[in-house]
């Protein structure tokens, strides 16, 4: 019975189910074949302005953003209805301007008393050439409509594909070359902010480790009392507990040590970023003395203002100066299925806001490696979808609303700026009268933008991203 | 119910939940042949055919009543082991993690668990609402319920079947036949993916395309129609579930209808007018459809429950969730045993088949490995042979906290991602839900829970938010913030003795006091009695606060020991 102590691993000898085994795993393999070695390239793909910036700020406009009337609004009434009271539906932009500005933005500056007496945010018209607009982005170029499903485009926009499980952020805690090796444990992780930014922060199964930091926004920093994480533990309760989990670690299998192990460890590393969140600059409800270089919460809140994406995008700056590459921020909703002449101008209004008040608070905050945060920054809005199915003469629909069934909801007008990039640009001119793209060769994969804005901050894209980044984000 | 405990194994097991008192009392592996351990082959039976031969006709003999065990006879009794039976008390935790979603409490642990046939503890725990719960939680999650997608009505409607199943009043089958046609599925998935996410759920993989593309069929005249409930002074609109049967208008029914993969079936129902598609007689709501056309209607569930893996699916789900590993695969023996046992004598009782995993020596052996069996490649500990360690679920970790805290901030309902609501009578009302009340004027939902959940991968929304089991530095965070704010509440106790913890008034740091605290928290904790070195702990931490200048404060002892305990690996894995 027990007459071996040798593995049989070299015994000739198969067993039926053996030999059907390897049957199953040889037809399967070749099944796979096809799918896994036709590569998408046969080159490796990779920006000139690989690591050309130090961050990443994603504004996600949850719902289906309309977006020709903010970044592509030279188009028929039909596709922008957005006018102003003289009835046009564009404005003018900052000079160098070659994308199209819409009505739909506000052109009055902001008072900033407490940046100084004549401090005046401008309005994004008034910095519009330091934007750049793809005005052609789309889920699958070549097909004739989009995916119009909320659920499902989604998760192309926040991992790049129809069926993705990591988000972008996971991808790049798990990439980037600050997280490897021991900078796993001691570098800040990437963020998400706000609900409508949490499928950018999911992971497969698996990758639950690179999950990175999720906020809802600067609530989560309010009233950090008794309920917080930084009470000072006794000496005897720290003893109690790490006594209990070595014996316990010792008690388990090799196995299940791993596991438990990164349980124990996860807990030791929890005070470091402990006292990272406890810093007063981060409780942007309050105003805390604080060094002059972060400038004051505020200052940041007067900014970026107190609309659905103020305090979030302020506090995704905070995470920059914290030292995270990455942060994605969520807000919405766009989807305006109705009244949209009402609910999409305010909302429509406080996102162009963020971008104007990015493009001056940027240059104002130096950055530890020299330059200031614009220098190293690189700065999209990205959404699931655009918007369609509107009548001719209204540009809307029965419920004065737009919807995402058509073709051409399938082509986004995206923005992109930050220091690395040249603004002013347009790329991917669409028909007026169709909003189909002008030049096919101008049509450009959503996933191709988004491996080009991680290989901005020096992730590497090609083991996971099979489209080519897209090289005109960067303008010029 | 069959009580499928070996007689062997019964006696020994019940000496052993009967003894239980701090000492570990397991089953001595015996008839280990000396020249050295049993040396599988991978299909994880015993390599030496005369041996199997022996195994066999020593199985023959043995009366086993849970049909795992019999299947694994040939591996166990059969070459002379035992099963290795963990002590009792961490297999009660074990089974109320399992089976109620949350650790004991002590007077459960010893009142109604040590002392009983893990059969009999069963019996009682699957009656409760929280077995149920954790049913409802699961199916939650696989039909991926979002009420910010699909009307709120059909959610409680489907939910309502799980409760029926997981309460005895549908057999497995008749769930998934009615499942795939309840309007929560329908007007949640479309086209193809509606025969994808049937396939995932309950036959363990996609469908490939071609099964897509032809059993979508079976689905196609289900369409959402634009609709108001009028029960809100503005209405509240969503997509209702309604039959177009134009879509199947002979001759196109053959085309679109028909489904030829798994045999010809086509659903179709009979056309009011042929002649004009959008009749309204062709659209037939719910309420509408007589039990003829529902029986034509429930064709997709009906053809899935006849593929072979349906029910094999079904077992392999549940031993694989209970084992903590894909015991399944490596076992097939017994999962083959397991599917024999859920079309036979449990009758598709799906309650059955968990009951009989849990029964089983698989479910109840030690956590420790043994060097009697081992992997033929690796050389390591045969898998089977020791039960892992598993880490608790989110809710159930969330609420473990609560109960043992005494202070909780409610609940998830797994119905509702949202709450919807709208303007009654010029008051805006949220529709009945499950979370706690913030707000009794308009029923508002207090979302503390679910807020903290979702930061650590539970309460998931099935739309921006799917559920993990995470770990790193930044989960562990968010969990420490939970504990230290259960904790440090009023109602545990903060600058207040007593309090939920109720066991003593003055906690101070002498001995008595010291004793009594990590007694109750040993117990609360980790369902166990203290054991040597934590004995000698208490001594040492009482004998370190009474010298002169220790800074012990009795004041803050409860949070700090609730804390602790709290964060240990033992209390988080089991």
């Amino acid at each position: 019975m027990c007459d071996d102590k040798n593995p049989k691993m070299n015994s000739p000898q198969w067993s039926r189910r053996e030999l059907f085994r390897s049957a199953a795993l040889a037809i399967g393999a070749t099944t796979l074949v096809p799918t896994i070695w036709i590569p998408k390239r046969i080159f490796a793909d990779t920006l000139n302005q690989w690591g050309a910036a130090k961050h990443l700020l994603i504004l996600n406009a949850d719902g289906g953003l309309r977006s020709p009337s903010l970044f592509n609004a030279k188009v028929g009434l039909q596709w922008n209805p957005h006018v102003d009271p003289m009835g046009n539906n564009t404005q003018p932009g900052a000079k160098g301007t070659k994308w199209n500005v819409g009505a739909i933005f506000s052109n009055e500056s902001i008072p900033l008393p407490l940046w100084g007496d004549e401090e005046m945010l401008p309005p994004l018209p008034a910095v519009s050439n330091s934007i750049t607009v793809l005005g052609t982005v789309t889920h699958e170029p070549g097909a004739a409509l989009g995916d119009g499903n909320h659920f499902s485009a989604k998760r192309r926009i926040a991992t790049g594909f129809l069926n993705g499980e990591d988000g972008l952020l996971t991808r790049i805690y798990q990439h980037h070359p600050m997280y490897q090796g021991k900078g796993f444990d001691t570098a800040f992780p990437p963020v998400a902010i706000g609900a409508q930014a949490r499928l950018f922060a999911s992971a497969a199964p698996g990758n639950g480790v690179f999950r990175p930091l999720f906020f809802n926004g600067p609530q989560d920093f309010q009233n950090k009392g008794a309920s917080a994480v930084h009470i000072d533990r006794p000496k005897w309760a720290l003893e109690l507990e790490a006594a209990s989990d070595q014996r316990f670690v010792a008690s388990l299998s090799p196995r299940d040590q791993q596991i438990v192990g990164l349980y124990v460890t996860a807990k030791a590393g929890i005070d470091r970023f402990r006292d990272i969140l406890k810093h007063p600059m981060l409780r942007l409800g309050e105003n805390p003395s604080l060094e002059p270089q972060l400038q004051s919460n505020a200052r940041l809140m007067e900014v970026f203002g107190n609309g659905i994406w103020g305090g979030r995008v302020a506090l995704a700056i905070r995470m920059f100066q914290l030292g995270s590459p990455a942060v994605v921020v969520g807000a919405g909703n766009y989807d305006t299925h109705s009244n949209e002449t009402t609910e999409l101008p305010p909302i429509a209004v406080d996102l162009g806001r963020q971008l104007a008040a990015l493009r001056y608070v940027l240059p104002k905050l130096p950055h530890p490696s020299g330059g200031t945060y614009w220098d190293h920054t690189v700065i999209s809005v990205v959404s699931e979808f655009s918007r369609d199915n509107v009548e001719l003469t209204t540009g809307l629909n029965s419920a004065n609303g737009s919807d995402h069934r058509g073709a051409q909801s399938r082509m986004q007008a995206l923005p992109f700026m930050g220091g690395p990039i040249s603004g002013g640009g347009f790329y991917g001119e669409t028909s007026p009268q169709t909003m189909e793209p002008i030049d096919n060769d101008d049509v450009f994969h959503s996933q191709g933008v988004l491996a080009a804005l991680l290989q901005s901050i020096g992730v590497p894209t090609v083991d996971f991203f099979p489209e080519n980044p897209v090289p005109q984000i960067f303008g010029g | 119910m069959n009580r499928w405990l070996p007689i062997v194994v019964r006696f020994e097991f019940a000496l052993t939940l009967m003894i239980g008192v701090g000492t570990w009392v397991g089953c001595e592996p015996g008839g280990i042949d000396p020249g050295g351990p049993v040396h599988l082959d991978q299909d994880g039976g015993a390599s030496d055919i005369a041996a199997s031969v022996d195994a066999l006709a020593v199985c023959a003999k043995l009366e086993f009543d849970n049909p795992i065990d019999q299947a694994l006879c040939p591996q166990l009794q059969g070459v002379g082991l035992s099963p290795r039976y963990a002590d009792p008390y961490s297999v009660c935790r074990r089974l109320a993690i399992d089976f109620l979603g949350r650790v004991p409490s002590w007077n459960e642990v010893t009142s109604q668990c040590v002392g009983k046939s893990p059969a009999e503890v069963l019996d009682v725990w699957t009656t409760r609402d929280e077995y149920v719960e954790l049913a409802r939680r699961r199916f939650a999650d696989r039909f991926e319920y979002n009420d910010g997608i699909v009307y709120y009505q059909y959610i409680v409607a489907l939910d309502a079947l799980v409760q029926d199943l997981y309460r005895g009043k549908l057999t497995y089958d008749e769930f998934v036949i009615e499942a795939l046609v309840a309007p929560a599925y329908t007007m949640r998935h479309f086209g193809e993916s509606r025969v994808s996410r049937a396939f995932q759920v309950f036959l363990g993989r996609d469908a490939h395309g071609v099964e897509r593309s032809d059993l979508q069929r079976l689905w196609t005249m289900w369409v959402p129609m634009y609709a108001v409930d009028e029960d809100f002074d503005f209405g509240l609109e969503y997509y209702e579930a309604t039959v177009y049967t134009s879509f199947c208008t002979p001759p196109y029914d053959e085309l679109f209808c028909t489904s030829h993969f798994y045999g010809k079936h086509k659903v179709a129902l009979e056309v009011a007018n042929p002649l004009l598609f959008d009749d309204p007689a062709n659209i037939l709501s719910l309420d509408e459809l007589t039990p003829a056309q529902w029986e034509i209607l429930k064709t997709p569930g009906k053809v899935l429950t006849t593929l072979p893996m349906f029910h094999e699916y079904a077992v392999t789900e549940a031993l694989n969730r209970l084992l903590g590993w894909d015991a399944a695969t490596r076992l097939p023996e017994v999962r083959q045993s397991l599917v024999e046992y859920f079309v036979g004598p449990a009758q598709l009782d799906i309650r059955e088949v968990e009951k009989v995993i849990a029964s089983s020596s698989l479910y109840l052996q030690v956590p420790q490995p043994a060097d009697d069996v081992v992997e033929p490649i690796t050389g390591e500990p045969a898998r089977w042979r020791y039960s892992p360690r598993k880490v608790m679920e989110v809710e159930t970790w969330m609420d473990s906290v609560q109960s043992i805290t005494g202070y909780g901030i409610g609940r998830c309902d797994p119905r509702f991602a949202y709450v919807r609501g709208g303007y009654i009578n010029n008051v805006y009302q949220y529709v009945d839900h499950e979370y706690p009340v913030a707000d009794p004027n308009n029923n508002a939902p207090d979302m503390r829970y679910a807020d903290v959940a979702r930061l650590l991968g539970g309460c998931p929304d099935h739309y921006e938010s799917f559920r993990y089991t995470g770990t790193g530095v930044v989960h562990t965070l968010d969990q420490e913030s939970f504990i230290q704010q259960m904790c440090w509440s009023p109602l545990a106790g903060g600058l207040s003795p007593g309090g939920a913890f109720g066991v003593w008034e003055k906690p101070s740091f002498d001995l008595p006091s010291l004793n009594l605290a990590m007694t109750h928290w040993t117990r609360a904790a980790w369902s166990r009695e203290m054991r040597p070195e934590e004995v000698g702990f208490v001594e040492g931490l009482a004998k370190a606060c009474g010298e002169k200048g220790a800074e012990c404060e009795p004041e803050t002892l409860l949070p700090h020991l609730c804390t602790a305990m709290l964060k240990t690996a033992e209390f988080y894995h089991y």
